[in-house]
């Protein structure tokens, strides 16, 4: 039996893989390591939002974001996380681009992908400065109420930002791979591994954005 | 390696799963539309709160099922991914006990480990007894502690200590 063990060839029929092929099919160990990480990353925003939880339930002068910010600073937002989901359909027309060994098409949809993260990180970049500003919400304090409200806003939006940023360095790597024709044979799941994660942060941000702003 | 013209076949396939994630693209626009407006609502809070969050469970699920390609894999697979929900449940009961708790019992009061421990400052300052002075200074001041009552809270406090 050959050796199918390469990270660019997924596992054929006559893998030696028994086990892992029963449990999960045709996925390559590449895209069940991504899954793990990704389930781990997500334990880790849990812990975030837990403590987010607690901290807001057992203080009652707790703002409502959207008091905060007002009207304009929940559009924002909203055009934010419009951004990403836009740049998350980008990311799945590019691995089914590439699955039809469009290259031209998977590139540039790669690149718009990571057009839109860029911008998100735009947006995050303008509206903190806007808060810490405007609205004296700091890392350590807010002029305005419990310190831990705006400290912990910035510590849940900050860490996925650092996502996202990490996720756009993964795209753009992804894109200078992809315009070396490597991907162009037709075998994506390197594509898809990278959509894996840069889906995982857009469902991240669907998430944070309810529970941070508009709960 | 040169990459070949894609078939009619594999073209129509293609044109099919791109109309099928633009179906899910705008389900989640709309989706978030309703979330931001819900907000403005002038409804009851508890209204608004659980709408939004069932509305952006709504979101992820579609987002991870179809866009991260879910529906593709196998049941163990699925597994692996829904173990993160462990953790909502296991945060829904960490929150709801922890928003029984005023807040006053823990303001100005020291970490310890159960209700009788000594308190992590004054660890320290029992050992520091214990080599300058006799050997009664540590049982003393062990025995101080647990006697000593809270800066801040009230008797209904103390029980969750």
């Amino acid at each position: 039996m050959s050796d199918t063990t390469s990270s660019t060839h997924p596992p054929t029929s006559h893998s030696s893989h028994g086990a892992s092929k029963d449990i999960f099919g045709s996925a390559t160990h590449g895209k069940i390591g991504m899954w793990i990480f990704l389930v781990t990353d997500a334990m880790t925003f849990a812990g975030f939002l837990l403590g987010y939880g607690v901290l807001r339930a057992r203080n009652p002068e707790w703002p409502h974001m959207a008091d905060v910010v007002g009207l304009k600073g929940l559009i924002l937002s909203s055009v934010a996380t419009f951004i990403l989901i836009c740049s998350s359909v980008t990311m799945v027309i590019a691995q089914a681009a590439g699955e039809i060994r469009d290259n031209k098409k998977m590139l540039k949809f790669l690149l718009l992908t990571a057009l839109g993260g860029i911008i998100f990180l735009g947006i995050q970049a303008y509206e903190y400065t806007h808060l810490s500003h405007a609205l004296g919400m700091l890392f350590s304090d807010y002029a305005k109420g419990p310190p831990q409200f705006s400290s912990i806003f910035y510590v849940v939006t900050g860490f996925h930002g650092l996502h996202v940023l990490s996720g756009v360095i993964y795209l753009l790597i992804m894109c200078a791979k992809v315009a070396r024709g490597q991907y162009a044979d037709g075998n994506v799941n390197h594509i898809e591994i990278t959509g894996l994660f840069w889906h995982f942060v857009d469902l991240v941000w669907i998430l944070v954005f309810t529970f941070i702003y508009l709960i | 390696m040169a990459s070949t013209l894609p078939s009619s076949e594999q073209l129509a396939q293609y044109h099919s799963k791109v109309s099928g994630y633009m179906k899910i693209f705008y389900a989640l626009i709309i989706v978030t539309i309703v979330e931001v407006a819900i907000v403005f609502l002038p409804i009851p809070r508890i209204f608004i709160d659980v709408g939004v969050v069932g509305l952006s469970i709504s979101k992820a699920f579609l987002v991870g099922y179809f866009y991260m390609h879910l529906n593709h894999e196998t049941m163990w697979t699925k597994i692996v991914a829904l173990l993160p929900i462990c953790m909502f449940f296991y945060a829904v009961f960490l929150v709801l006990d922890g928003a029984k708790r005023p807040a006053s019992v823990y303001v100005g009061e020291p970490a310890r480990v159960f209700k009788g421990a000594p308190l992590k400052e004054e660890a320290p300052a029992a050992a520091k007894d214990a080599v300058d002075s006799t050997p009664e200074a540590p049982a003393t001041s062990a025995s101080e502690t647990p006697a000593s009552p809270p800066a801040a809270g009230s008797d209904a406090a103390n029980e969750y200590r």
